[in-house]
């Protein structure tokens, strides 16, 4: 059975993982293969800073909360492993900070030591009145997306660099499923009107002495339009930019004044830190993540499509939740096509 | 009495931090500091710079919190400005974890780092040996750069420094009116202190900049201190241990124990391996003492035997050990103006 993923960010390589792992083993004759016009470190998740934050409110979006939990405690299970260096998978603790009090959010008992934050830390932060301090995870996609293509490969699952025009496209090739994460261009290959770009600009410094996220709210504005610090491995990730229905991918010097001007006034001492790059990328926004089957005609039978698209700015954080939420759906059409019954429980 | 003259003897962040005190109370004062090691060859290049206290057995606890929230408030300063990172100066936060539960379940100084509190279950997890934990936010003083700081503000306020190996205290009479000895674990053989002994301590500094979070363990042995380029892994505390020498045996020992209570350390890269001697003591030597040779006087004012608590109160004791020293030219002043009558 062919199967194929469009899509090889974070969504895509992850999704394939997790249905390889958990399907090889029952149907013997599963080939996979990924199909992408871009690869890592050219990919939208490559962009990302890497830390495992959600939106503050999940707008009822239950589901998606339990997607975000489900990937935050995969990725803490994987902390003490070997892995977890190659995977660009670490603790970090940090600060959200407010002009005003806000309600907790959905997924303070999901990270770890979540509290308020202290008179004393918030004079660190003059123009924010209150916060959060908690410890969460950062993944980061550079390091990240290079760990799930070698776990796919090691598997036999094949890569190809190209740029898929339709879904048709992939079923004449004999593919039976497609995986569609194809993120900001999903509307390429079917229009989805609620899917729109939520632009993004970051400035990648050098600043080792810089440990704790620090992320601002503003409630005038939408997530992401704040100045925020977020340190990795290497770099420190210097942002504040959504820009909603912009599909300019390239960076804009006045974007760079902002997000500039916003950090050094947040933490005075990142005017010493050196630019390293510059980089701007669209988030695909939706109103929630489209995870669902479509069943197509394709000449005289159908064949089935699982769409995965649509994380906006919080792909890494809820990736592994939608991957596992994809196998399901994978699993159900063997069901349906009788190819594999669903692991039974041990008599 | 002319600009009084002012010696030094030290440069490691107790010399240095007490000589910058004194030019801030008494800028009348000519100030030299005087050493034979420098940044990054002192003691204090060795540790890891956190500010998290030593308990010594010998002083007060309110006077030893005193010197610790001195020296806190001064650094969360400097590390809020554009200073920082000039100066090594950064917040870290992280765990503090206990195999058996403290007697103590607070420590004296929670109240002065910050967002101090006791480990939720979920982030005990982490740690399967321990049982208790604390979780806190503090500041760490990287050397060489806060040293090197040092230098740049001392040299700004106008103080000399010599490479100089003061082989004695009265060597100095003739040059200068007030002589400070901050020479840590020199002072056994320089003031003869029998009370002053070294306390070992090896440690690895590691490329490993993923570890964004402090590890401690309770017994003080353990430890992981991400700094700006290095982690600190530690550590030993061998009592009368003179050796400068590095020991295979004990760095593989540190890297183990360090590795169980974070796993990912095993990919740390280019692990370099220092020693350093605690000047330890029941309590901090900070008192004047007039040396005094066929009627010359030379009055002294000793500031060393932080043992392993040097960077957690150095600012506290600097300030004091400044403090005496104006006593101590207030009354040479006072003597001299009695010689005019």
């Amino acid at each position: 059975m062919r199967v194929a993923i469009i899509g090889a960010g974070v969504i895509g390589l992850s999704t394939a993982l997790c249905i390889h792992e958990q399907y090889h083993g029952l149907v013997p004759s599963l080939e996979m293969e990924v199909y992408a016009d871009r690869y890592t470190p050219h990919t939208t998740s490559d962009g990302a800073a890497g830390l495992w934050q959600p939106y503050l409110s999940d707008h009822g979006n239950l589901q998606e909360t339990l997607w975000n939990k489900e990937t935050f405690d995969y990725l803490l299970g994987h902390l003490g492993s070997a892995a977890a260096k190659e995977m660009g998978l670490f603790l970090i603790s940090g600060y959200n900070l407010f002009t005003q009090p806000v309600p907790d959010p959905s997924w303070k008992n999901i990270v770890l030591g979540f509290r308020n934050l202290t008179p004393k830390e918030l004079e660190l932060f003059p123009g924010y009145s209150y916060g959060w301090f908690n410890t969460a995870l950062m993944l980061e996609c550079r390091s990240y997306l290079p760990w799930l293509t070698n776990r796919l490969t090691q598997r036999g699952v094949k890569f190809f660099h190209k740029k898929v025009e339709s879904f048709q496209e992939v079923f004449a090739q004999g593919a039976e499923v497609v995986i569609n994460c194809t993120g900001m261009r999903a509307g390429e290959l079917q229009p989805d009107p609620e899917l729109q770009p939520g632009r993004g600009q970051v400035i990648k410094v050098l600043a080792p002495w810089v440990k704790h996220f620090i992320i601002t709210h503003d409630s005038k504005s939408d997530i992401y339009n704040s100045p925020y610090i977020i340190p990795g491995s290497e770099f420190t990730v210097l942002g504040g930019i959504y820009q909603h229905g912009n599909w300019n991918e390239e960076n804009s010097a006045q974007d760079h004044k902002t997000i500039w001007e916003n950090c050094c006034r947040l933490l005075p001492t990142l005017q010493k830190a050196k630019i390293v790059q510059e980089w701007s990328g669209l988030r695909p926004a939706r109103p929630c993540v489209r995870l669902e089957r479509e069943t197509l005609r394709h000449g005289h039978s159908q064949a089935e499509v699982i769409h995965n698209y649509g994380h906006g700015g919080f792909g890494i954080t809820i990736h592994w939740g939608c991957a596992m939420a994809a196998a399901r759906l994978f699993g159900s059409i063997l069901q349906e096509k009788k190819l594999a019954s669903p692991p039974q429980p041990r008599l | 009495m002319a600009a009084p003259k002012v010696a030094v003897v030290g440069a490691g962040v107790i010399g240095l931090s007490t000589a910058l005190c004194i030019t801030e109370t008494c800028p009348s004062c000519s100030v030299t500091v005087l050493s034979d090691q420098f940044s990054p060859n002192t003691t204090s290049d060795v540790a890891a710079g956190m500010l998290i206290p030593h308990t010594y057995p010998g002083t007060p606890i309110h006077v030893q919190k005193q010197w610790f929230k001195e020296t806190f408030t001064y650094l969360f300063a400097i590390s809020n400005s554009a200073e920082a990172s000039e100066a090594g100066i950064h917040l870290v936060s992280g765990w503090q974890v206990f195999k058996n539960s403290p007697k103590d379940e607070l420590p004296f100084w929670s109240d002065v780092v910050l967002g101090f509190r006791v480990m939720s279950k979920a982030e005990l997890q982490k740690f399967p040996q321990h049982q208790f934990g604390h979780a806190f936010t503090t500041l760490k003083c990287d050397c060489p750069p806060y040293l090197l700081w040092l230098e740049k503000r001392l040299k700004a306020n106008g103080v000399q420094i010599y490479t100089r190996k003061v082989a004695d205290l009265w060597d100095l009479h003739r040059e200068y009116d007030v002589v400070v000895n901050c020479t840590g674990i020199g002072a056994c053989q320089l003031v003869g202190d029998k009370k002053l002994f070294p306390v070992r301590g090896q440690v690895l500094k590691v490329h490993a900049p993923w570890v964004k979070n402090f590890i401690r363990d309770g017994d003080g042995l353990t430890y992981i201190y991400p700094g700006i380029h290095r982690v600190t892994l530690g550590g030993t505390r061998e009592k009368e241990n003179w050796s400068l020498a590095p020991d295979p045996g004990t760095t593989k020992d540190i890297f183990d124990r360090c590795c169980s209570l974070e796993p990912s350390l095993w990919g740390a890269q280019d692990i370099k391996v220092k020693v350093g001697l605690r000047p330890s003591r029941q309590h901090v030597r900070l008192q004047k003492e007039v040396l005094n040779q066929g009627g010359v006087k030379l009055p002294v004012v000793h500031n060393y035997g932080h043992g392993a608590g040097g960077f957690s109160v150095h600012r506290g004791t600097a300030k004091e050990a400044a403090f005496l020293v104006g006593e101590c030219i207030a009354a040479l002043q006072g003597s001299s103006s009695r010689a005019k009558l």
